[in-house]
């Protein structure tokens, strides 16, 4: 073995600590003294060092190409980004949520629930007669609204119907709590322009059994009679309509309604006898005449006032 | 993984292991330069390097743990990203050129080297780094490297030394190592 490699033998095991105590300081001497030796030291030194940074570097790269995700300053920034973004969504759906709610709402007010305090009021007492096998006969109960001024209107309007117009609806702003006030229109018949879009005024004013919810208490009744045959004295509700199925033509018929504290009831009376429409009536059902004297006694009232 | 997986994987030179804990503790360790003058850049470097350290520690059995392995990897960390600050406000103040001038010359003789071992078979390079960074026993050099033998392994790493040390010798004239 040359000179050479016997030093770097050495120095090797002095670098890779497998020298005894002694040898270690008696190289430690040699190191002091001998130059050549001190120079062989130092590469050998350095590369050592160099092949531990080799593996460093390599180590490093190898968790520099490890994905991590998102650093803390960047993952702020995401988390920021994520929230807006979520309450743009959720903001977005709500609100086309309730866009679509608004239309629907819009619908249900197109239907023909008449204040008495809207406009519609004068234009809506129109009788439509009917053609031959349809009859209608229209009562309306006129009931002018404790707040409203325009029952005299009201009045007036009725009277343009084609009918014998009774008196007009009196004035009773000041007695509405006591007096049911009725304005009725008889049978009418006339050539019908439009069969199917009868309307009935019916406006019932509060006894004192009655409730007090004046402004709901106009509302239309389509009606539609047929005379088939097959059912001779029947009625049915649909799609709120009110379909008479027998032989109304020759005698009128009256519709009249009762407003209670829980609703309102349709009731007619026909040839002496008061029936009660049930209004969730889906199927034909046989008119059945009242009994309860009660509300005979309502009924009556409320026909002998117009 | 518990730490006490973690340590017996690390020891055995796993180093799938060590690309977990490098994910787990990533977030953790980089806030610590983060949020202490540091950039995000400067943070992974600091992290990369201390988990390099633990490693190092671990591999060769050196490890003395007393705590869980994020609190000694967060030491590590503190300490690295502090000796950096103190580098980085020392250069403002000592004379930079003479500094400059010195490691020049060790930079060159070890892009030198580091060209050299570069050159080294793949075989050569892992004997050399795992016997002289992870400070793997010849035994556990002979098994990773699937070496037929201890002895295999002791004689595969004399060759490759000397082969390193003619390398370097021949891109250098001795008379620069005199300087």
């Amino acid at each position: 073995m040359s000179k050479e490699q016997t030093t770097i033998e050495l120095i090797e095991s002095y670098l890779e600590n497998t020298m005894s105590p002694e040898a270690r300081e008696s190289f430690e001497n040699l190191l002091q003294q001998d130059p050549v030796v001190r120079s062989e030291f130092e590469v050998q030194q350095q590369l050592v060092n160099s092949i531990k940074e080799f593996r460093r570097a390599e180590l490093k790269a190898q968790l520099n190409n490890v994905t991590v995700g998102v650093g803390p300053a960047a993952l702020l920034s995401l988390k920021t980004a994520a929230i807006i973004t979520i309450t743009a969504i959720v903001g977005l759906g709500t609100f086309l949520y309730l866009q679509k709610e608004d239309t629907s709402i819009t619908k249900i007010d197109l239907e023909p629930e008449q204040n008495a305090t809207t406009e519609q009021v004068p234009a809506k007492p129109e009788a439509t007669p009917l053609a031959t096998d349809q009859v209608a006969t229209i009562d309306i109960v006129g009931t002018p609204d404790a707040s409203d001024q325009q029952p005299n209107e009201k009045s007036e309007s009725f009277s343009k119907i084609a009918a014998p117009t009774k008196k007009p609806v009196p004035q009773p702003e000041q007695d509405l709590a006591n007096q049911p006030a009725v304005v009725s229109i008889p049978t009418v018949l006339q050539p019908n322009k439009d069969e199917d879009d009868l309307s009935i005024e019916e406006l019932v004013l509060p006894s004192e059994q009655l409730s007090q919810t004046n402004s709901k208490e106009q509302g239309t009744l389509a009606v539609e009679n047929t005379d088939n045959g097959e059912y001779n004295f029947h009625y049915q509700f649909y799609q709120d309509k009110l379909f008479l199925y027998g032989d109304f033509k020759d005698t009128p018929y009256e519709i009249l309604e009762l407003n209670f504290s829980n609703g309102k009831k349709l009731f007619m009376f026909y040839r002496g006898a008061y029936y009660s429409l049930k209004e969730n009536q889906i199927e034909i059902t046989s008119l059945e005449a009242l009994t309860d004297n009660e509300i005979i006694k309502k009924l009556e009232i409320i026909k002998a006032n117009k | 993984m518990k730490d006490s997986e973690i340590l017996e994987k690390l020891h055995a030179g796993d180093e799938k292991v060590l690309e977990y804990l490098y994910k787990k503790y990533y977030r953790m360790m980089t806030r610590i330069v983060v949020t202490n003058n540091g950039t995000e850049y400067e943070a992974k470097d600091i992290y990369q390097d201390a988990l390099i350290v633990f490693w190092q520690k671990a591999v060769s059995g050196n490890l003395v743990l007393t705590s869980k392995i994020s609190t000694y990897l967060y030491s590590i960390c503190l300490n690295l990203w502090r000796k950096e600050l103190d580098r980085k406000s020392k250069l403002k103040y000592e004379e930079k050129d003479e500094v400059q001038y010195l490691e020049q010359d060790r930079e060159e003789r070890a892009r030198i080297i580091r060209g050299c071992i570069a050159k080294l078979g793949e075989t050569c390079q892992k004997v050399l780094t795992y016997y002289y960074f992870d400070g793997m026993s010849m035994n556990d050099i002979a098994e990773k490297l699937k070496f037929a033998s201890t002895n295999t392994a002791k004689t595969k790493k004399y060759k490759c030394k000397k082969r390193l040390d003619q390398m370097v010798k021949e891109n250098y004239k001795a008379s620069d190592f005199l300087d």
